[in-house]
């Protein structure tokens, strides 16, 4: 590869600058300010591009450094050949960050997209440290350390692709072994699942702890249910007991009941003398009173029938005097005829002269003093029975009286009588005949209806049949009282008949006072209650044996009753323990029963430790045995570098006078006065020739196929005329097979004109 | 006369073994979700009782109270039936709870009679262990069932029953429990013994179809086993040798096993294959984890370095494989993977993939 010319659009100090390559050595003499290095940087931000930069970044780099002093488009292009193709890289990069930067590739003049932004690790394959560290080697003090990117490079050369990377496999190995392991900081998968082992292990600690817990509230739990069977029996036997109790007091209440009744019933019965007497009997009983009252009533029926005044009037005037039917029909026959002479008397002429005393007749004195004999007795009579039937009494006390009002009247009359005289002058003796015989007749009526005091201006027939019609009614009047007394007297009888009776029978079943219907009643009440007590005992009794058979009492029960409130609370408290308990059982059971998931959870993360410490085991062996693989891939192949490096070496030896020897990993020492020493003890002249030995050797090593140029930005600057000889010679050796870029700002250190 | 045996159910158990979490707890209900499914499945077909050999509940002392009520309270709500519940070695109920169609056993043989039928049961207990067998007393004209929890493979363990010494006690059959799979066998001339199983797998140790078993008592007692569970838990093995590519294994797997979306499955993939893959399981199981309710993948395949590709090869990588194969402490798999970590990483990739 070869570069072959560049232009500078403005980079630095340099505004539309073109500079041209030699294909062997191109050295640019410049003074100090006059844009060397800023060449040298331009070539290398071309492949490379440019670091951005904030206003905070402490370095001070180069888009800083070169960027335009006069201002205008930052940048410019390179182009170089290699492989026998054209390539020219434009750039242009803006102030401050690499955003506006832009970047062409052409491809023998045709625009390429085969490069990246990093051209130079494409086109080098190395980056661009390892390039400033390979092919680009400034005036600066040079670590001539190995790079790893030097180490890796030298391993792909050797397997033959690029991508190949022993630092990025470490990284690779180390990023996923500090997934599980860090060296510190513990947010690794392993410290976490270290950690979760340990939660888990707390968790099951507690669990196991609430399990065993369990047993003892199982025991509280079956020592409550036991407690509560216990009381629910007792309760069950005490409720029984109660109930047997209560039916045994029952019984003996019923059964004392049964007992009262008894004598009650003894009483009532006591009380009948003979006995219940039975429905029959009482219903004779009931009979007799009956037909008694019914006696009694038509008795009082009879008793109350009472004279009207009329009859009052007839019994006055008939009681006692009765006129004879004789002398009735003798009046009667007298009116009769008194009305045949009346009848013949219209043909008699009336006048004849005859004048004779009337006088009344004698015989009235002895009649009276029988009328007020009669009177007298039926006054007697009267009183007497006021004490029986007062009625009747009264009524034969009135008639007598009646009687003797009317037979003082007659008396008093009599006594007073007076003579009557009749003065006819000339009359008709015939027809006084007829008027005598008249009034004979007229006097037998009178005479028959004085003593009764019928005697009216309405005329003696009227008078007479007044009197027979009276007389009649008053015939009826006795007969109908004399018929009525004997029906009282026989139902006296019967009634008293009846009494002695219903007195006889009463006294079977005891004193009972008030009427008969009242004692009867008494009775029949007494009869009734016994009847009742008797039925009812019967009942009650067989109720009671029934009662006793049925709920099989055949003596107290033992035990006392007991009220139950207080074993129901006891219960209930119970109950309610239980039910916590329960509950609190549950969630431990709960709680418990996620002892399992723990363990497993455990058994899981363990399982999962266990894999995860493998795969850290795996993966950091998998790192020592890369790393063995690297060392012995370095003692392999190192030899190449060191024995080219050496051969640089040999040429310095002289003049270091020291033995150069280069370690595994390509780290440079030497030996002085027997001791290995790191090249931190050589000048900065004599580290810059060995530098550049060693870059020599590896870019020998590192590029087997097309080497690239070299850009030596006046290296020699610290060496002596003795080592710029030398370093001449390295150059000129160099520059057969290598195109070199050559900065310096002395002559003195020029290459060109010491070959 | 219909009657059903079950054992083992477990109730309250989750998933032996490593499964997600949200799996291990469906399938915990699906444990309670099968018993109330066989309890309704004893009402439709007029099962008279049914017989629990044992380990109806998981925790080793005693039953979780939820279990319990759960438990419990599906028999108090089946009255129709009767629930014979042998305890076996898991089951420890210190309370007596009154069921009447709850009937229990002890450590004596008790006896219940059903039609023609005399189902004995006794706990087997270390005091007991040796005396059950001549205590037992049944009838030689009768249908007799035996309900038994122990291992039938020898008596000298702890849970251990002799089948010998149950010869010519005139068993019909012999409903035991213990052992999570369906077996049945022969006891004597007469008889037969059968575990039901448990109602679903519990673990990659309890794959295959799961149920319970179905008795017919007239004339005769017959069984039938009822696959009942809800998911099946299979385990499969594939060889996956010479394939090197985790979509190709995938393909190789579907042609083998064909899926169902209710089951588990442990795929164990076998072979030689090239070390490829750091974590070949877990890319396999990517494809496949939507085919079926669970799927996991053991890879149990052995990988192969072909050395001879690197001898020749001077390069970083080349040099590295060499060193791997001279070293002296890491085992075949180990090399493998380790040249997988380092080969990755010499080309620039990241090493964990």
């Amino acid at each position: 590869m070869k570069l072959l010319s560049c232009y500078i659009e403005n980079y630095g100090t340099f505004s539309k600058k073109e500079f041209n390559f030699n294909s062997q050595i191109t050295e640019f003499n410049l003074e100090n300010g006059s844009g060397k290095t800023t060449l040298a940087s331009f070539i290398k931000a071309m492949f490379y591009g440019l670091e951005g930069y904030t206003v905070t970044s402490k370095t001070f780099c180069e888009r800083q450094r070169y960027a335009p002093f006069n201002g205008g488009e930052f940048g410019g292009n390179l182009t170089f050949e290699k492989d026998g193709i054209v390539y020219k890289i434009e750039r242009f990069f803006g102030d401050k960050s690499t955003v506006n930067d832009t970047l062409t590739v052409y491809k023998n003049g045709e625009i390429t997209a085969e490069f990246s932004d990093n051209v130079g690790a494409v086109v080098f394959g190395i980056d661009k440290k390892s390039f400033e560290r390979t092919v680009f080697v400034s005036s600066d003090e040079i670590d001539i350390s190995s790079t790893e990117s030097i180490n890796s490079k030298l391993g792909g050369v050797v397997q033959g692709v690029d991508d190949a990377s022993i630092s990025s496999a470490y990284k690779e190995l180390e990023l996923a072994s500090k997934k599980y392991k860090k060296m510190r900081g513990g947010n690794d998968i392993i410290t976490r699942e270290t950690e979760l082992i340990s939660e888990l292990k707390i968790k099951i600690a507690n669990a196991e702890a609430i399990a065993s817990g369990l047993e003892e509230k199982y025991e509280n739990k079956s020592e409550i249910v036991k407690k509560i069977k216990e009381l629910n029996l007792k309760i069950a036997n005490q409720q029984s007991l109660n109930e047997k109790i209560t039916l045994w007091e029952n019984y003996e209440s019923r059964k004392a009941q049964i007992k009262d009744k008894e004598a009650e019933f003894k009483e009532c019965k006591k009380s009948l003398k003979n006995g219940i007497p039975t429905d029959c009997e009482i219903e004779a009983l009931n009979e007799l009173i009956n037909e008694y009252y019914k006696i009694n009533y038509e008795l009082e029926l009879l008793t109350a029938t009472r004279e009207s005044d009329e009859d009052k009037r007839l019994i006055a005037t008939f009681e006692n005097k009765v006129p004879s039917s004789d002398s009735v029909t003798q009046a009667e026959n007298a009116i009769s005829e008194y009305r045949a002479i009346a009848s013949e008397l219209k043909y008699i002429p009336e006048t004849v002269a005859v004048s004779r005393p009337i006088e009344n007749a004698k015989n009235k004195g002895g009649a009276l003093k029988i009328a007020i004999a009669i009177t007298a007795v039926l006054s007697a009579v009267g009183v007497g029975l006021m004490f029986i039937n007062t009625v009747v009494g009264l009524a034969l006390l009135g008639v007598g009286a009646l009687g003797l009002i009317i037979e003082a009247f007659v008396y008093l009359n009599k006594k007073t009588g007076a003579t009557y005289s009749d003065i006819l002058q000339v009359e008709n003796p015939e027809r006084r005949k007829f008027e005598d015989r008249q009034n004979l007749m007229l006097d037998v009526v009178k005479n028959l209806l004085m003593p009764y005091g019928y005697f009216s201006n309405k005329g003696v027939e009227f008078d007479f049949y007044k009197f027979k019609d009276d007389l009649n009614k008053y015939l009826q009047i006795k007969n109908h009282f004399n018929n009525v007394k004997v029906e009282v007297q026989n139902k006296l009888a019967k009634k008293s008949e009846l009494a002695n009776s219903i007195e006889r029978e009463f006294k079977k079943y005891g004193e009972y006072s008030g009427d008969y219907k009242a004692r009867l009643v008494a009775l029949t009440s007494v009869v009734a209650r016994c009847e009742t007590l008797k039925n009812s005992l019967l009942k009650d009794q067989s109720l009671l044996e029934t009662y006793k058979a049925e709920k099989a009492l055949a003596e107290r029960p033992e035990g006392e009753f007991i009220d139950l409130k207080a074993l129901n609370s006891e219960l209930d408290n119970l109950r309610t323990q239980l039910s916590v308990l329960s509950k609190q059982i549950e969630y431990d059971e709960d709680d418990a029963s996620k002892l399992s998931d723990y363990l497993l959870e455990k058994e899981n993360a363990e399982e999962r430790l266990s894999n995860y410490k493998h795969r850290h085991k795996l993966l950091t062996a998998a790192y020592e045995l890369i790393g063995k693989a690297d060392d012995s891939m370095k003692e392999k192949y190192i030899s190449p570098v060191k024995n080219e490096f050496i051969a640089y070496a040999d040429l310095l030896e002289k003049t270091l006078g020291e033995k150069i020897t280069m370690t595994k990993n390509l780290e440079i020492s030497y030996e002085r006065a027997g001791k290995l020493r790191t090249e931190k003890h050589l000048s900065t002249g004599q580290k810059c020739l060995l530098a550049l030995c060693f870059r020599l050797a590896i870019v020998k090593n590192v590029f087997k196929g097309e080497t690239p140029f070299f850009v030596l930005d006046d290296p020699f600057v610290s060496l002596d005329e003795n080592h710029i000889e030398k370093a001449t010679q390295l150059v000129e050796g160099l520059a057969e097979k290598h195109q070199i870029i050559y900065f310096t700002c002395h002559q003195s250190r020029s290459v060109i004109k010491r070959s | 006369m219909k009657l059903i045996h079950s054992a083992d159910i477990h109730l309250g158990s989750k998933l032996n073994g490593k499964f997600p979490k949200e799996i291990s707890e469906l399938r915990k209900q699906e444990v309670r979700n099968s018993f109330l499914k066989m309890v309704e499945f004893a009402k439709a077909n007029d099962v008279v009782a049914v017989l629990l050999s044992g380990d109806v509940f998981d925790e080793a002392k005693r039953p979780l109270q939820k279990d319990k009520e759960f438990f419990l309270s599906v028999i108090k709500n089946t009255p129709s039936i009767d629930f014979l519940y042998l305890r076996g070695n898991h089951d420890i109920m210190e309370e007596a709870d009154e069921i009447k169609n709850l009937k229990l056993f002890n450590d004596e043989w008790s006896y219940y009679e059903y039609d023609n039928v005399t189902i004995a049961g006794v706990e087997i207990t270390p005091s007991n262990k040796t005396s059950i067998y001549s205590n037992l007393s049944l009838n030689q004209n009768g249908n007799n069932i035996v309900m038994l929890h122990g291992d039938i493979s020898s008596d000298a363990v702890k849970d251990g029953i002799s089948l010998k010494k149950l010869k010519d006690k005139n068993i019909d059959y012999l409903a035991l429990g213990h052992i999570h799979s369906y077996s049945t066998g022969k006891i004597d001339a007469r008889g037969e013994y059968a575990y039901s199983g448990c109602l679903e797998g519990r673990g990659f140790d309890e794959t295959g179809e799961k149920g319970f078993i179905l008795l017919e008592t007239n004339p005769k007692i017959t069984h039938e086993f009822i696959s009942f569970s809800n998911s099946v838990i299979e385990r499969k093995v594939v060889d996956v040798s010479g394939l090197s590519d985790a979509y190709d294994m995938y393909v190789k797997i579907l042609k083998e096993i064909e899926f169902n979306k209710k089951s588990i499955y442990r795929i164990e993939l076998i072979g030689d294959i090239e070390a490829v893959y750091d974590d070949l399981a877990s890319d396999v199981k990517k494809y496949l984890q939507n085919l079926a309710l669970f799927v996991d993948v053991k890879d149990l395949t052995s990988k192969k370095i072909d050395y001879s590709a690197f001898e020749n090869d001077l390069s970083i990588k080349g040099e590295f494989v060499r060193q791997v194969r001279s070293d002296k402490e890491l085992s075949e798999d180990e090399k493998a993977q380790v040249i997988l970590y380092g080969l990755r990483a010499l080309s620039g990739r990241e090493v964990e993939e």
